[in-house]
């Protein structure tokens, strides 16, 4: 394919891939929509011919300040992440082609392009760019549900999003101080700058404690938006995580926290696109183990499992944006019996959630494997019990949890509509995705960064994958039959999320108050001070005084005293303490 | 730990907007008594298949355990049930509200 | 001493125009100024300003190309030699803040004088002009001469002639505001010209190099560490340094935004320059630095400025009120480069200087243009202002990216090197809270981005956009950010050498 598309070089090497799309948010806005609907469609396919017309070890660089940047640099790795984020667009796009607000379909392609860019981005300081870029525009896919709650938790995000820009900012200024160069290749925990980076990739990657942000804003965003959401931001941050830190071990453990603890939330959420969100956060742990143990099998597992995860997740979160768009909820609490009304969406939704739980023939199963053998070979017991407990998990409340509870359980007589036609195709090639990577695994293990000897289809994986499960299905419906499953209520569960929410909220209105009295302390003994200063002055001042209180000179007058002080007190105090002569 | 009076009481049908009466105009086959039994009779015959198939072939798991005959499936029996039960003791400490944040 | 320093002495040699330029630099305002009342006439008073701001634009550039290489231009007025005459002194640092001034009031000055046309009666327009000539003329005289007593005149010519302007704005407060600014001014330079007349008395001369030159040897005396304390807290004064701020706001908010925009991105800018020059170059960094460790309590209050006026700017509700706050904060980033007492903080300083000077010189300008269309700069009357005034609007952005310090625009550049700076110093702590304190930026730029761009208007009648005459001044200073932004060779370079200029000191640099 790459030696087919070779004649395209020189056209597509005029721009860093991503580019095309970015630069395309802006005609999407003015033109016709029918004209822009198309021109939208086109775009991830032009963009995945540039991607493929460059050849693998392609680099292009711009020089800007005294740095050379390398804008463009195409390798394996970045390869695999670039085709996966195109095609993630391409449904994407179509998901959202019957949406009117045009600020949205910009903002989409904006992000998605950014986040395609900064994959192919070769130094530190171009990524800084368009994973603020990425930032920046996401955040309008939640500001355009036009909520109250949504502004208020877009504002949320992006204050941690621009956060971790701001970090990579930082650890790139210091290891560029310490080594003089800025290219992003492995940068490691060995030196401060490494930590600044690591954080900043933390923060995006979700890593415990530092999750709240995802859990929180993505269940705000718009149905489509959600999707487009699910897709890029938290898989860039793999992708560099994977760049940046292979092999590091801390990754491990922080993986496997990441992997178990989210499905508790996840079993007591009631918002079932939070619960997608919670399940995405344990998927992300996946990849980061994998990251973590940093074997060629590992690092191909973390890869592949990005690629099918996408896919499955933007499946999910699309069939559960066709439930909200049709019902106006998606509250476990308040859906039941859908598959009456929407049986194809239904059916995508099967797929996705079998994709995620990892049943042989779906694409979850070839590459969730690869990171539990890698796991096993590396003998990390703990994290591979972990891994195992979570995959039980993830089934219980991704793969039975949401499509029982939105389209099964008790039927609350919804009668809707199915979901409109361009969502189902969208759903439909999604689900076409899961599938085929799950029967033919061989495609996409031959685009990943190393070469794969994996075999997925052996006889012990699929029987104790199928143990795993069926025995996970049988403990569901043990604990529905005996009444001991939590039922779905209407309810809001704490996370982290808590403490910016509601713990230092409540504890800056404290400070302030004590603030405020203390000013009020503070201003009426300095008020008495500056009515003895400038006794005689307020004859000057009275004229206007009805035009509000006296503005400050007196204070600042003070001001000036105690610095002339300060600084007085400072030469001498150096003076005393100097030896003479 | 008392829990916030707002959050409503179980998810009977009673307090929901259900309209018994479309129900029965559009029955299906999971809606007849038994079915759901069907359902489950099938789930316990494809659990028992799936043990009884550790039969078939020879176990070289990493770890000794792993050989051990039905390991994975009373693994995944057992993390479900933890899960849950770990879960429900959760919702004590950290459930809400719908408007605890507003 | 004198090494690789070539000084060039004007009155020595016989005299071309050329070496007359650092004289026209102020004369030719000067001149201007009352030539202002003669003409009269609105449109060719305006003209007139215009063409003479240009032509000091063009004479500050030639003056800092011919500084560039580090040679010293010395005019001595009359040809008196020093100590006896005055003398003019031209190097790096100042030809480019002189640049820094002259092109900003070319750019606001072509603008016209805005909403304060309406305020003053028709036909008086000249007044306007001629104040703002004579304010253009303190600014750049106080940053040109080479003698102490001479700032402090100047001084006083740039403040008389800016409350005159503050004075002008629309509502009645701002004759408090200029009232209070002009307590404050006349406080600060009290302490100066005390200041001055303590290193008088110990060095018995005012020019700036003689007297360097002397200080070295009465440095540890208690009367110049007197005249340190009061020199530094009367420029901390005029430059509105945290705790010395409150007279800033309410003189950039009440004075007509054309005025604001004019005096916020020059006159604290002298300041700075000033303070660089007495404590660097007069005092000389060993006794500032070492002996009595200024940055000790500069450090603290320029962090504090920061974090206090960015702050502030979030809670206020009218548009000019917080770009003053966010002045406050950004003369906290100009003397916290001061306080790092290295080459690159100083350096960064003065990068900073410049492009602060553009981004809100802009951010005034777009203050000036909803003022003309809205009569006020209320937040409130700023809703869905983005959709009526679209162009005003995207310069809006423009230098709000840059003050948010947007990589790809002025406030980028700045940030980095001061980061760079912070860092090289092992100040990691700084270097975090300089990062942070730009978070605070994003919070005031972004809720003026929400209101002008995503709430509905008040009032449903139509409001055109800004007129020609102020888009184009607007334009070129937010154009600039961005421009400076994506080829900072020229400010960094500068600002690079007159910091190194600096430090070597003017005794240092000798005769």
């Amino acid at each position: 394919m790459t030696e087919s598309l070779a004649p395209m070089l020189p056209l597509a090497a005029a721009m860093p891939p991503g580019m095309l799309l970015m630069l395309a948010a802006i005609p999407v806005v003015f033109l016709p929509r029918t004209i822009s609907n198309i021109v939208m469609l086109l775009l991830p396919i032009i963009g995945l011919a540039q991607l493929l017309a460059l050849p693998i070890g392609y680099t292009d660089t711009v020089a800007i300040f005294d740095y050379t940047l390398e804008v463009t640099r195409v390798d394996a790795l970045s390869r695999v992440f670039g085709i996966v984020f195109h095609l993630a667009a391409f449904m994407g796009i179509l998901y959202a082609l019957h949406v009117k607000d045009r600020m949205q379909a910009a903002a989409a392609l904006i992000y998605v392009g950014s986040a395609i860019a900064a994959v192919f981005a070769g130094d530190l300081i171009t990524l800084f760019v368009w994973w603020e870029l990425t930032a920046l525009s996401s955040v309008f896919l939640i500001w355009a549900s036009r909520t109250e709650s949504a502004l208020r938790a877009g504002q949320r995000y992006l204050i941690i999003q621009v956060t971790s820009g701001l970090l990579l900012l930082l650890g790139a200024i210091l290891l560029h101080a310490e080594s003089g160069s800025i290219v992003f290749e492995h940068i490691g925990l060995e030196s401060a700058g490494g930590w600044f980076v690591f954080m900043a990739f933390g923060i995006k990657a979700c890593f415990p404690l530092l999750h709240g942000w995802m859990k929180d804003s993505y269940p705000e965003a718009t149905i489509t938006g959600t999707v487009f959401l699910s897709g890029f931001t938290t898989k860039l941050a793999i992708y560099a995580l994977a760049r940046g830190f292979a092999g590091t071990e801390i990754l491990i453990p922080i993986g496997a926290t990441m992997t178990a603890f989210p499905i508790f939330f996840a079993v007591i959420e009631n918002d079932l696109r939070r619960v997608l969100a919670y399940s995405l956060n344990n998927q992300l742990g996946y990849m980061v183990v994998g990251i973590g143990i940093g074997t060629e099998l590992a690092l191909n597992g973390a890869v592949a499992h990005v690629f099918a995860h996408v896919i499955y997740k933007a499946l999910l979160f699309m069939s559960m944006g066709a439930v909200l768009l049709r019902v106006g909820t998606v509250k476990g609490s308040e859906l039941g019996g859908l598959y009456k009304s929407m049986p194809w969406t239904t059916v995508f939704c099967i797929i996705g959630a079998a994709s995620i739980s990892a049943f042989p023939l779906t694409s979850g199963f070839v590459t969730k494997s690869m990171i539990l053998t890698a796991a096993a070979d590396g003998h990390y017991l703990i994290p591979f019990l972990i891994l195992l407990f979570a995959s039980a998990g993830v089934f219980h409340h991704s793969g039975i949890k949401i499509p029982f509870f939105a389209f099964f359980a008790h039927d609350r007589g919804f009668r809707v509509k199915e979901a409109p036609l361009n969502m189902l195709a969208a759903m439909a090639i999604a689900a076409f995705f899961c599938i085929g990577i799950g029967v033919f695994p061989g495609i996409l293990y031959k685009i990943l960064p190393y070469p794969v000897e994996y075999v997925p289809y052996t006889t012990s994986h699929v029987v104790q994958m199928l143990q795993l499960l069926l025995f996970s299905a049988l403990a569901f419906t043990f604990l529905m039959k005996t009444k001991l499953y939590p039922p779905e209520l209407r309810s809001v569960v704490l996370d982290v999320d808590w403490v910016w929410r509601k713990l230092l909220p409540e504890a800056w209105s404290r400070v302030a108050e004590v603030w405020l009295m203390g000013q009020i302390a503070f201003l009426s003994t300095a008020n008495k001070a500056r009515l003895r200063v400038l006794d005689f002055t307020s004859a000057h001042l009275s004229p206007w005084s009805r035009l509000g209180e006296p503005w400050p000179t007196g204070a600042t007058a003070m001001w000036a005293a105690m610095l002339l002080l300060a600084y007085l007190y400072l030469a001498f105090q150096n003076l005393a303490t100097r030896p003479p002569g | 730990m008392s829990m916030d009076p707002k959050i409503s009481k179980g998810t009977d049908a009673g307090d929901m907007p259900t309209n018994d009466a479309m129900i029965t105009d559009d029955e299906r086959w999971l809606d007849r008594p038994g079915s759901v039994d069907t359902v489950i009779r099938i789930l316990v015959f494809l659990s028992v298949a799936s043990v009884l198939a550790d039969f078939t072939y020879e176990k070289h798991g990493h770890w000794g355990f792993q050989d051990w005959f039905g390991f994975d499936a009373a693994y995944g029996f057992v993390a479900c049930v933890a899960l849950v039960i770990a879960a429900k003791g959760l919702r004590v400490l950290l459930m809400r509200g719908e408007d605890y944040y507003d | 001493m004198t090494d690789a320093v070539t000084v060039h002495h004007a009155a020595t040699e016989a005299l071309s125009f050329r070496d007359h330029l650092p004289a026209l630099q102020v004369l030719l305002p000067l001149m201007g100024a009352p030539l202002c009342f003669l003409l009269r006439k609105a449109a060719l008073v305006s003209f007139f300003t215009v063409a003479i701001s240009f032509a000091c634009l063009a004479i500050s550039l030639t003056l800092l190309g011919q500084t560039m290489g580090g040679e010293i231009l010395i005019y001595e007025f009359g040809s008196w030699p020093r100590p006896f005459g005055i003398e003019y002194r031209v190097d790096i640092t100042n030809s480019f803040v002189l640049v820094v001034i002259s092109l900003v009031a070319a750019v606001v000055f072509a603008a016209g004088p805005g909403q304060a046309r309406r305020s003053i009666p028709v036909g008086r327009e000249y007044l306007f002009y001629s104040a703002a000539l004579l304010c253009l003329t303190g600014l750049l005289g106080v940053t040109i001469t080479g003698d102490v007593f001479n700032v402090f005149v100047f001084m006083e010519i740039s403040s008389l002639s800016s409350y005159i302007l503050i004075a002008l704005g629309r509502e009645r407060r701002a004759l408090m505001a200029a009232f209070t600014y002009l307590i404050m001014g006349t406080i600060g330079a009290t302490f100066l010209l005390i200041g001055i007349g303590l290193m008088y008395q110990m060095t018995g001369t005012l020019n700036m190099v003689d007297m360097a030159v002397r200080l070295q040897a009465v440095s540890d005396t208690r009367t110049i560490l007197v005249a340190v304390a009061f020199v530094i807290v009367g420029i901390s004064t005029k430059l509105a340094v945290f705790p010395l701020h409150q007279w800033l706001p309410n003189a950039y908010s009440e004075a007509p935004p054309i005025v604001s925009a004019f005096l916020a991105a020059t006159a604290t800018k002298v300041a700075y320059y000033l303070l660089l020059r007495f404590t660097l170059g007069l005092f000389g960094a060993a006794l500032i630095f070492d002996q009595i460790g200024i940055d000790i309590l500069l450090m603290p209050l320029s962090v504090l400025a920061m974090f206090v006026g960015s702050i502030a700017a979030i809670y206020q509700t009218d548009f000019k009120r917080i770009l003053a706050y966010s002045s406050i904060a950004q003369i906290g980033y100009m003397t916290l480069g001061l306080s790092l007492a290295t080459e690159a903080g100083v350096a960064a300083g003065l990068i900073h200087l410049f492009n602060h000077a553009l981004m809100k010189g802009g951010l005034f300008m777009v203050a000036a243009c909803v003022m003309w269309r809205m009569g006020s700069t209320h937040i409130d009357v700023m809703r869905g202002l983005g959709q009526r005034m679209p162009i005003t609007m995207a310069a809006f952005v423009a230098a709000g990216l840059a003050l948010v310090g947007v990589p790809g625009t002025a406030g980028f550049v700045s940030k980095w090197a001061l980061v760079t700076a912070a860092l090289e110093n092992e100040a990691f702590f700084i270097a975090f809270l300089i990062m942070a304190s730009s978070v605070l930026a994003v919070v005031y730029i972004w809720r003026l981005v929400e209101i002008v761009y995503f709430s509905e208007p008040e009032t449903d009648f139509e409001v055109k956009e800004a007129p020609l005459r102020m888009l184009i001044p607007t334009w070129t200073l937010a154009g600039m950010t961005i421009w400076f932004g994506l080829f900072s060779g020229f400010s960094v370079e500068v600002a690079e050498a007159a910091a190194k200029q600096l430090f070597v000191g003017l005794a240092g640099a000798g005769a």
